[in-house]
């Protein structure tokens, strides 16, 4: 199964989130930062999703998406933004992007856990 | 006169200028504790008293000719004295009240404190005085300070109604877990003891007891059965066999007696006489040969009577350890009918335990996810506190322009105000509770919230 693969700058979150998904059966991958996850997409690995906060240090999410959307592991699978931020204009700028959906947060694990098994059908 | 009085009055206001040095200095000390307006009147106290012992030397020990430079000499003492204790306070406004209450004394007690000596003093503080339109902007400015902390206060109280609201989903998360766990561990409990699995395994385990005494005690008496049955047929068939090759013996002399009665019988005929005591020993030859046969032929039949009842009895015998064995094999299947209920009983039991727990687990999962999304507030908390931390260093330092425009009395005008800076802060909100919170301190109506929760494009 591949792995859905969490970037966020806060620890809590990266907790909160993966526990979630792997209670419901996922596997999850972490990253600390944009620059880290595409380190990581470059060494090789191949996620089923990406789930991104917005507000990081370097780059942001938006910013992260899109460089994913170059890479060939992570051209075409889903990518969310899970953010504080309900800007409009920022999830105008995420969809030009590539992002497949905007999540606010906190979000409802069981919310998150729906929008996630109809992105990706497994587990 | 004159020359000796010159340096006499240089001395003596020297000596003035190091006295009055000296308890502006002690004063230093006791104005720590003091009020601006206490303050204010010490520093009035110390230049009437210096001024006073100057107006005598003026009015009564100097010449004519030197009496128009005191005034000059006095005052800048005086300013001196006050630019001195100004500083002292530290009071930006001491220095202007103080010539107003120096004014006043001087016109209520023209004997000390001579008019001339009073006006110089004023100017070079009235000098250092903020503009009226810089007064006017800090004035505008402070009064937006309520603003600001009617800001901070909005958003530190969302930042604890989001506290609390967390940690209230955690606490009754774990409510949930803790009675949840409470009612698995009794079901658990209850399942091992009562009429629970304990009993159950208990009577399985007297009916295995049972089950296994009937086996035994049928397995015996099937090989004892079995062994006495061989025997018996063992000794039967041997018996038989003995009596059987005895009546043969009797029937093979009947058949010889027979056969030699026959030739006596010839033997006589060939004498020709039929009265001879042959003819009569063949006749009672053959007679015994025709007695020992028939007995041969009773005992035979006698020998087949009993052969048929040994046959009968092995019947009856096999039929009756046929009618045990099956009372033992109907007890046996009753007792394995029992222990099928039992195990039944036990595997209900246990599907209904397990049915439990899994309802239980369920149960438990639930307010562990929520509480598991419940910590992502600390993210959010964090956040809010950032940008608090970012709007208390912004205003701190607007509020030390300010202090700067009025203590220099001079501020670059394009500087931007605290109302300009607070919506600059503003911008740089993220969480529809920030924006609800910076407008409802500032009189304004919370916005709508910008979108959806979650929104697949």
């Amino acid at each position: 199964m591949k792995p859905i693969f969490l970037v966020d700058d806060s620890p809590t979150i990266l907790m909160s989130i993966s526990a979630i998904l792997t209670k419901a059966g996922f596997a999850c991958e972490t990253a600390a930062s944009a620059e880290a996850a595409q380190a990581r997409v470059t060494a090789g690995l191949a996620p089923a999703m990406v789930i991104t906060d917005y507000h990081m240090p370097g780059q942001n999410g938006v910013e992260l998406i899109g460089a994913l959307r170059k890479l060939a592991a992570t051209r075409f699978i889903p990518m969310l933004v899970l953010t504080t931020d309900s800007n409009q204009d920022k999830r105008s700028a995420a969809k030009a992007a590539g992002a497949t959906g905007w999540l606010v947060k906190p979000v409802d694990p069981a919310a998150l856990l729906q929008v996630v098994r109809q992105l990706v059908p497994v587990g | 006169m004159t020359f000796a009085f010159g340096p006499a009055l240089s001395r003596w206001s020297r000596r003035a200028i190091a006295t009055g040095r000296s308890l502006i200095e002690r004063c230093r000390v006791i104005a720590a504790g003091l009020s601006h307006s206490q303050r204010t009147g010490i520093t009035v106290l110390v230049i009437a008293l210096l001024a006073a012992p100057a107006d005598v030397v003026v009015r009564y020990a100097l010449p004519s000719g030197l009496l128009a430079l005191v005034p000059a000499l006095l005052a800048i003492v005086g300013s001196a004295l006050l630019l001195w204790s100004s500083r002292l306070w530290s009071a930006p406004a001491s220095g202007a009240a103080v010539l107003e209450t120096v004014a006043a004394i001087s016109a209520s007690a023209p004997v000390f404190v001579p008019t001339p000596i009073v006006v110089p003093i004023a100017i070079p503080a009235a000098d250092t005085r903020p503009s009226v339109a810089v007064l006017d902007r800090s004035i505008g400015e402070l009064g937006q300070f309520p603003i600001f902390t009617d800001i901070l206060t909005s958003q530190m109280a969302s930042v604890v109604a989001l506290s609390d609201g967390a940690a209230q989903n955690i606490m009754t998360g774990l409510a949930r877990v803790d009675a949840e766990v409470t009612t698995l561990m009794s079901v658990i409990r209850t399942s091992d003891s009562g009429v629970g699995v304990g009993d159950i395994v208990r009577g399985i385990e007297a009916k295995v007891t049972d089950c296994d005494a009937l086996l035994q005690h049928f397995t015996a008496r099937q090989a004892e059965t079995s062994r006495l049955e061989a025997a018996l047929r063992v000794q039967l068939d041997a018996e038989s066999q003995a009596v059987l090759r005895v009546v043969d013996g009797v029937r093979r002399i009947a058949q010889q007696s027979n056969i030699l009665s026959f030739n006596i019988a010839i033997e006589a005929g060939h004498l020709g006489n039929k009265d001879n005591g042959f003819a009569f020993i063949a006749d009672q030859v053959r007679k015994l040969a025709q007695d020992v046969d028939v007995l041969a032929g009773r005992l035979s039949g006698q020998i087949g009577a009993i052969m048929h009842r040994v046959v009968v009895e092995s019947q009856t015998l096999a039929a009756e350890r046929q009618h045990a064995e099956a009372a033992d094999v109907a007890n046996l299947r009753i007792a394995l009918a029992d222990l099928d209920g039992d195990f039944r009983m036990l595997v209900d039991h246990q599907r209904d335990v397990l049915a439990k727990v899994t309802i239980g687990s369920e149960a438990v999962a639930a307010p562990i996810l929520a509480m598991m999304g419940s910590v992502q507030f600390q993210d959010i908390t964090r956040q809010q506190i950032e940008q608090l931390t970012l709007t208390v260093d912004t205003v701190g330092n607007r509020i030390a322009g300010i202090a700067g425009g009025l203590r220099d009395a001079a501020e670059e005008p394009d500087t931007p105000d605290l109302s300009q800076l607070l919506d600059g802060l503003f911008k740089g909100y993220v969480m529809d509770s920030q924006r609800g919170a910076h407008l409802a301190a500032k009189g304004n109506a919370a916005p709508e919230p910008e979108g959806l929760l979650i929104e697949l494009f």
